[in-house]
């Protein structure tokens, strides 16, 4: 995104948002690439290459995000919370994409490492890690669904318990009751000795 | 596997609920004979675990991160735990908490110096949501950009295994309404020197926020700091917008950057008491003239000893009053100078188009005020030049800076004049012609003060002194024309 079609982007993203509250679906559709593109512009411009930890990362980049796409007085809670579902969808796609191109990479697949791979972006060493949660996601998936997108929403979009609770649409209590059953699930599916 | 999805969630969680010992006799009974189901059960509750605690093996995944940022916080106060051995700062004490976060006293390591550290409500990592991780951030960024020696240094933001947090300089110190506070107590005035160096000092550091397109909007003496030294801050940007994001989009274009939030938080708002009339609508379009009143306002207050419009009314009363117009400053502290007291009032005009342009305006009349014998000019002249012939007109007085004057008096030298002395000035005052001539014995410089220059001089003076010497000259003019 260009500086100068930024507040076209502005003004078309909140619009975009307020259709997907008031229940059109091909608005998310319309919103990913946008969303898309300006993660993947702000990773690559991502200049902390000494914080750990990937999802405080992802969390900034999709934060920032929010705040260059979106009219912050315009936007309700709703709408609020159905930007930063779609924003840990596609971070979690970006994620996914470069660890897959990276791992093509230093098979000596012959791929050309795309420019913005040189930039730090988020989680360097980590590629693995990356490709095994999303795997351990999709099997989520085909299990509970909602699991699988609580995960995503914390991992990926950084929301906080209430934040879920509200893009959900569910009690936060049921919420938390998930997340110690997500946790078991997790851990075992990640563990070493599997 | 077939098992049932819904149904080894709520084995699992039930189980959970009994002791750890009864877990596996529960299982047992719950999945009735459904080995399948047994087996999925308990090898969930194997991989649980009761605390946020990290394994040794865990510690570097990615798993990690994920998993303790969800636990709540609640039973662990973050700001004040120890942090991990090895790590940079070390907390010292909090020190406050404010709407956007924590502020604690701590310790760097590697550079061996006291700094303070802010992270959001409920620590940087764990409860804290999004929206207060964003609000931190945009402060810390928008401090850092300011880089003023009078706005707090911002030194290192960080993001680690403890949260989101940023370290700045600790302030030493206390606030301006502490100062103005003291002095009431002790039925004693601020000294006007001091009442300009600080304003200065505070426009100084507005100057180069509003050249950077920053309005600060809460401008008050909570929001200046005083510390040793006579170092002035100022503090608390919550309520700061860009009136002009251009400069800041400038920076960020380096970068190959876009803007953020142009709305830094967006929140509006402000201390009525400070806040100009304009500042009361939501919606208005405010410029640097708003942060001029809230000077303007404060500047009273430091003169006076009280704002000047009561705290007690009601926001349309306050409005109201505001549009009304202050009570003049030399009102209430009759030694302020007429030109700081019409500065101060022209500040606090509820037009902002009638206020100074900038608070650069401001800065430049400040400066102004300690310009003493500006408004004097040179005069030199040759060996033998005349300067004035009796029985001239006479508008101005002189002192001599260097060389020697005669005073001749019908051609007979009566008196010489030296540096320092001055000629001229009772003929000024009484505006009676020249008793006698005077003219340079010696190559001869001096400084003229006509009558437009005396005014000038004597704005900036304690009233009081401008009037003796008026009420002296009117005095002087009505004998003279008498006799």
């Amino acid at each position: 995104m260009g500086e100068e079609n930024g507040e076209a982007d502005r003004g078309g993203v909140t619009r975009l948002l307020l259709r997907l509250r008031d229940g059109d679906p091909a608005a998310e559709a319309a919103l990913a690439p946008i969303v898309y593109a300006e993660l993947k512009r702000r990773a690559q411009h991502l200049m902390v290459r000494e914080w750990n930890g990937h999802s405080m990362q992802a969390t900034m980049l999709v934060n920032d995000a929010y705040m260059a796409l979106v009219h912050a007085d315009g936007i309700d809670w709703e709408s609020r919370g159905h930007f930063y579902s779609v924003a840990a969808r596609v971070m979690r796609r970006l994620l996914v994409d470069r660890a897959r191109s990276r791992a093509r990479d230093k098979r000596g697949g012959g791929v050309r490492p795309e420019p913005f791979d040189d930039a730090s972006m988020v989680s360097l060493d980590r590629d693995d890690d990356v490709l095994r949660v999303n795997e351990a996601l999709e099997r989520l998936a085909a299990v509970n669904e909602r699991h699988a997108e609580i995960v995503t929403l914390r991992f990926f979009g950084g929301l906080g318990m209430d934040e879920i609770a509200e893009a959900l649409g569910v009690p936060k209590r049921s919420l938390e009751r998930d997340w110690t059953f997500i946790k078991a699930w997790l851990r075992r599916e990640l563990s070493s000795e599997r | 596997m077939s098992v049932d999805a819904d149904r080894v969630r709520e084995v699992f969680l039930d189980a959970l609920e009994r002791p750890p010992d009864a877990r596996a006799a529960y299982v047992r009974e719950a999945c009735a004979g459904d080995e399948d189901l047994r087996a999925e059960v308990a090898s969930l509750l194997a991989h649980h675990r009761e605390s946020a605690l990290i394994d040794e093996g865990e510690s570097r995944s990615v798993l990690a991160s994920a998993l303790t940022q969800f636990e709540p916080s609640a039973s662990a106060p973050i700001a004040v735990s120890e942090p991990p051995s090895g790590a940079r700062y070390r907390t010292l004490r909090e020190l406050g908490a404010g709407g956007m976060g924590v502020v604690v006293k701590s310790f760097d390591r590697s550079l061996c110096r006291v700094v303070a550290t802010k992270t959001p409500h409920g620590g940087g990592s764990q409860a804290s949501s999004s929206l207060q991780w964003s609000a931190l951030l945009h402060e810390a960024r928008l401090l850092a950009y300011l880089d003023h020696p009078g706005v707090v240094r911002v030194y290192d933001l960080r993001a680690d295994e403890n949260g989101l947090s940023y370290t700045m300089q600790l302030l030493d110190g206390e606030s301006l309404a502490a100062r103005l506070a003291t002095l009431r107590g002790e039925g004693r005035p601020m000294p006007v020197s001091e009442v300009v160096r600080i304003t200065t000092r505070v426009c100084e550091v507005l100057a180069n926020a509003h050249a950077k397109g920053v309005l600060h909007l809460d401008v008050k003496p909570d929001n200046v700091m005083l510390e040793p030294f006579g170092h002035v801050s100022v503090i608390d940007w919550g309520m700061a917008r860009f009136h002009d994001p251009a400069p800041y989009r400038a920076q960020l274009a380096l970068a190959g950057e876009v803007m953020l939030d142009e709305h830094l938080g967006g929140v509006s708002g402000g201390t009525p008491v400070y806040m100009p009339p304009e500042q009361f609508d939501p919606d208005a379009e405010l410029g640097p003239a708003a942060d001029v009143y809230a000077v303007g306002a404060m500047l009273y207050e430091l003169l006076t000893g009280r704002a000047p419009f009561a705290t007690g009314e009601g926001a349309p009363l306050l409005l109201f009053a505001k549009h009304s117009g202050a009570r003049p400053v030399r009102e209430e502290r009759p030694e302020v100078s007429e030109r700081l007291g019409a500065l101060c009032g022209r500040m606090l005009a509820p037009d902002p188009a009638d206020r100074p342009a900038s608070v650069h305006d401001v800065l430049e009349e400040l400066a102004a005020l300690t310009d003493i014998g500006a408004g004097a000019a040179h005069v030199r002249l040759a060996p033998g030049e005349v300067l004035f012939e009796q029985g001239a007109a006479s508008t101005t007085a002189y002192q001599v800076v260097s060389g020697e004057l005669e005073i001749v008096d019908d051609d007979v030298v009566v008196a010489t004049r030296h540096a320092g002395d001055v000629v001229g000035e009772l003929a000024m005052l009484s505006r009676t012609r020249r008793s006698a001539t005077v003219r340079a014995k010696a190559a001869t410089v001096l400084r003229a003060i006509d009558w437009a220059a005396l005014e000038d001089e004597l704005s900036r003076v304690d009233p009081l002194v401008a009037h003796l010497l008026r009420k002296l000259s009117d005095k002087l003019i009505e004998t003279t024309s008498q006799s």
